[in-house]
């Protein structure tokens, strides 16, 4: 294929099945390399595309440092591995070589995000890497980037073979045993001496412990024989030379002490930084999580990261039966001493299990999730193929890591009662209101007809004039209340589950015409404009129901505006609704009231009073939802003042119906 | 008018009728009562109402079976009262015979207007009219014939067999089922679809604006209306 030998994309088969048929769907791609800690790279690519709703593709690089055939299924195998386990199965992973490539595939499969992680330089050992993933940040072709901050990789213990440690020492301890040989005239032999202290000392650093102290007993029979007389003999001439020999011996042990415990502090610093960064990296990422699986799935990653481990999270909130929120490897329901072991660290707080006084036949170790709330929360774990108990600092740290867990669950509670008890306040502000506007909608009518109505029994003089102004505040509030009680009715009817729609298939025009026929004397101060588009799709609508509707919008465009304005009643098709929009061009609605307009009692004064009921446009919502559209507010777009209405319903595509002819 | 135009109430609301009577109080009809359903049936024999206001949430007997019962015998016009949220029944009872409708709460004008439609029929002129006029259509039954503007319009048999159907029930409601079963005949009762295509383009015809129509009206959910007066 290309110019580079350097990159080559790697797995061309979809991992799903069915993902072909999805590609149409925009996707987050994690590009992984030979030196990727797929384990971080995957579940942070992974959390990328799921916030965002995206498939996850995955493409590997191959490097040129061979072809990594070898290692494709096992790269594979893990990427599968995570994407299944945080239970994703859309990764598709395809073949591509360079950053045009990447483009190609990019374009293909619409990739809008690449997750990458930027290798650190002096952490590995193909510098190439940094420059590709400089590259592909920077490229201004390729989709905006998410970069994971590289984290070191485990450093499995290097797995060099004993021979290895052998074959090295042995020939440094050659090489110098020739190269005195051959010099032993012309340098002193105190010289020589250094230079074997001198190799010890080199190689110690690079071989294991066995090897190197053999090596500090095999160098003084070395120096005996190629600088001690007689040569090539274990014989010796002058017995003080034993002396040099037990100096190289004493000094080369002492070297391989000293080694060895700057080794053992370095791997001690390193796990312990591993722990730091682990620790430093769940409590961020703890933060970010909203909900007790996420939390579970996030802890399990990082617990796997430090201790070889399977976990498992129970929880149980105050009065509410255990809820597990990730299952371990272990079935509690067969091993009773485990079921035993959660329940009282549940229940007392405290840890249980292998390891502990409690139950120590478990199989896992119970720890508590500390709370001083009404959660209680236990983590189990349980240590891999082998049986046995966890070395005190691991224990320290699945105690913090369980602090952690405990903190984010409980803070988890707080939220979701927060929210429970906003939406409580909320009903209650909403039931109040409800109250409130019915019972000061029914009275104000109601107080007005009782007064006139007595002022008319008592007084029989009262002159015409008064007399007709009286009945007619009586006639309009009765028909006030009379709307309302309707209204409410309807929003009932509408909002009660059990409501049947009995739709038809309908013409748009139609169903205008019976709205408009219905409001016409309504209409005698305002000019009506209706603009139907030709063949227009039917409706399937529930013609009563949606006949209130109509009635209500058109109804609030002759309320809301002055005599004399226009209101426009437009249907149109946009690609599967029908659209019926009702426009005016009165004052418009207040901005800031537009996202609350289709509330239940939700008033606008403007100017000159007007008296509804506030349920107008609430059922107008509950009936364009109840026929599967929508309802959208908002002010005319076209540079005229006005208020634009659009109820949006599916279009309905119908058979033709054959029509004789005249 | 010597003889006085009685109007038959049932309704089991006192109020309703204590209202109904004073409304017609001072015209030239009559308002006998009735508080249910037997009483309605017994005083529709003995009085022989002109009129039938006919509430369909009676305490004893269906409102839509006294329509029923009424119609074996008789063709007194009966409009039936109901209250918002009930059209099944509302059509159910117009299907059963009754002639027409009122939602509840009405106005008295509405009311008045209702009867006197009702009273064209069966008062005087019994035979329906050979000339139907509404705006500037008119339609002449006698030579089958549909004018618009003095020019005559080409319609469907079908759609010629609506508007006639329609005309004959001026200004009342026609139910789909009436329709249906007039134009189609039996076994066509349910299929409101086709009512719908043939009533559309009857309307692009007779209308001049059919979004807008101002004779042939909708009633949501129960039929069509032709209305012919202004």
């Amino acid at each position: 294929m290309s110019s580079s030998q350097h990159t080559s994309l790697y797995l061309d088969r979809p991992l799903d099945k069915s993902a072909a048929a999805r590609v149409s769907a925009p996707g987050v791609a994690v590009i992984i390399t030979r030196e990727s800690n797929i384990e971080s790279l995957v579940r942070e690519a992974l959390n990328v595309a799921e916030i965002r709703g995206r498939l996850l593709y995955a493409i590997l690089i191959e490097d040129d440092l061979g072809p990594l055939v070898d290692q494709e299924a096992h790269w594979k195998n893990e990427v599968y591995r995570i994407a299944h386990k945080v239970k994703s199965d859309h990764i598709k992973l395809n073949r591509a070589n360079l950053i045009e490539n990447i483009y190609d595939y990019c374009v293909q499969f619409d990739i809008r995000l690449l997750v990458l992680e930027r290798p650190n330089r002096r952490q590995f050992s193909f510098p190439w890497e940094a420059n590709f993933a400089d590259k592909i940040i920077k490229s201004e072709v390729l989709p905006p980037s998410v970069v994971v901050p590289s984290e070191a990789k485990l450093q499995k213990p290097a797995q060099k073979s004993i021979l290895s440690d052998w074959l090295l020492l042995i020939g440094v301890l050659i090489a110098i045993s020739i190269f005195g040989a051959l010099t032993r005239d012309q340098i002193p032999k105190a010289f020589h001496l250094l230079t074997f202290i001198l190799a010890l000392t080199i190689v110690s650093g690079r071989i294991s412990l066995i090897t190197s102290v053999a090596g500090s007993f095999i160098a003084p029979i070395a120096f005996k024989l190629v600088h001690i007389a007689p040569y090539g003999s274990l014989l010796f001439e002058d017995p003080r030379q034993w002396l040099n020999l037990i100096g190289l011996l004493t000094v080369s042990l002492i070297i391989n002490t000293l080694t060895w415990q700057v080794k053992t502090g370095l791997k001690e610093t390193q796990i312990q930084e591993r722990r730091k960064s682990a620790l430093f990296n769940l409590t961020r990422d703890l933060l970010q999580k909203n909900s007790l699986e996420e939390i579970a799935s996030l802890a399990e990653a990082h617990i796997r990261d430090v201790i070889d481990s399977d976990i498992a999270l129970f929880v149980q909130y105050e009065g509410h039966e255990v809820k597990t929120i990730r299952h371990g490897n272990v079935d509690l329901d067969s091993s009773p001493e485990d079921r035993k072991a959660r329940d009282i660290c549940l229940s007392q707080g405290i840890e249980a299990g292998i390891g502990t006084q409690i139950y120590p036949l478990a199989y896992g170790l119970y720890l508590s999730l500390q709370s001083k709330t009404n959660f209680k929360g236990c983590l189990a774990v349980y240590p891999g193929s082998h049986r046995g108990t966890f070395p005190p600092d691991q224990l320290r740290i699945l105690d913090t890591f369980g602090s952690l867990i405990g903190l984010a669950f409980e803070r988890i509670g707080f939220e979701t009662a927060q929210r429970e008890a906003d939406q409580k306040i909320r009903d209650t502000n909403l039931q109040n209101t409800l109250l409130r506007s019915v019972s000061h909608d029914l009275k104000t009518p109601l107080t007005s007809i009782t007064g006139y109505a007595n002022q008319l029994a008592e007084d029989p003089d009262l002159p015409t004039e008064l007399r007709v102004e009286t009945y007619t505040t009586i006639r309009d509030q009765a028909w006030r209340l009379t709307n309302l009680v309707n209204n409410l009715l309807s929003i009932t009817k509408l909002e009660s589950a059990h409501l049947d729609l009995d739709t038809e298939v309908m013409f748009v025009e139609e169903i205008i015409g019976t709205a408009v026929s219905q409001i016409r004397p309504q209409l005698e101060h305002h000019k009506l404009v209706l603009e139907i588009a030709e063949d227009i799709p039917d409706v399937a609508v529930d013609a009563l129901i949606f006949n209130q509707a109509l009635v209500n919008l058109i109804g609030n465009a002759i309320k809301y505006t002055p005599a004399g304005c226009t209101i426009t009643v437009r249907a149109q098709q946009d690609k599967q609704w029908v659209q019926i929009s009702v426009i005016d061009d009165g004052p418009g609605l207040p901005e800031e009231g537009i996202d609350s307009i289709f509330e239940k009692f939700t008033r606008f004064q403007q100017g000159h009073k007007v008296e509804g009921t506030g349920l107008g446009l609430a059922i107008v919502k509950a009936v364009a939802e109840l026929h599967g559209g929508n309802v959208m507010a908002c002010n005319r777009s076209d540079g005229h003042s006005g208020a634009e209405f659009d109820i949006r319903l599916p279009a309905v595509e119908s058979a033709p119906i054959n029509v004789e002819t005249s | 008018m010597s003889i006085a135009v009685k109007i038959l109430v049932v309704d089991d609301e006192a109020q309703i009728r204590k209202f109904l009577k004073s409304s017609f109080a001072g015209t030239e009809y009559k308002v006998i009562e009735a508080e249910d359903g037997q009483t309605a049936l017994r005083l529709a024999g003995t009085e022989m109402p002109d009129v039938i206001l006919l509430d369909l949430g009676l305490p004893d007997i269906d409102g839509v079976d006294v329509a029923k019962q009424i119609r074996e015998w008789s063709q007194v016009p009966i409009i039936v009262l109901t209250a918002r949220g009930h059209e099944d029944d509302k059509v159910e009872a117009l299907d059963a015979g009754a002639d027409d409708y009122l939602t509840k709460p009405f106005s008295v004008k509405e009311l008045m207007a209702r009867v006197k439609v009702m009273l064209r029929r069966t008062l005087g002129n019994a035979a329906a009219e050979p000339v139907v006029e509404f705006g500037d259509c008119k339609l002449d039954l006698a030579a089958r014939l549909v004018y618009k503007n003095d020019e005559v319009l080409k319609l469907t048999p079908i759609e010629y067999k609506l508007l006639a159907f329609m005309a004959k029930y001026a200004d009342k409601v026609v139910t789909h089922k009436m329709l249906l079963s007039d134009v189609w005949g039996p076994g066509y009762d349910f299929e409101v679809q086709y009512l719908r295509v043939h009533m559309k383009n009857l309307r692009h015809k007779i209308e001049d604006e059919p979004a807008n129509p101002q004779f042939i009206l909708t009633e949501a959910g129960v039929g069509y209306r032709l209305v012919t007066k202004g």
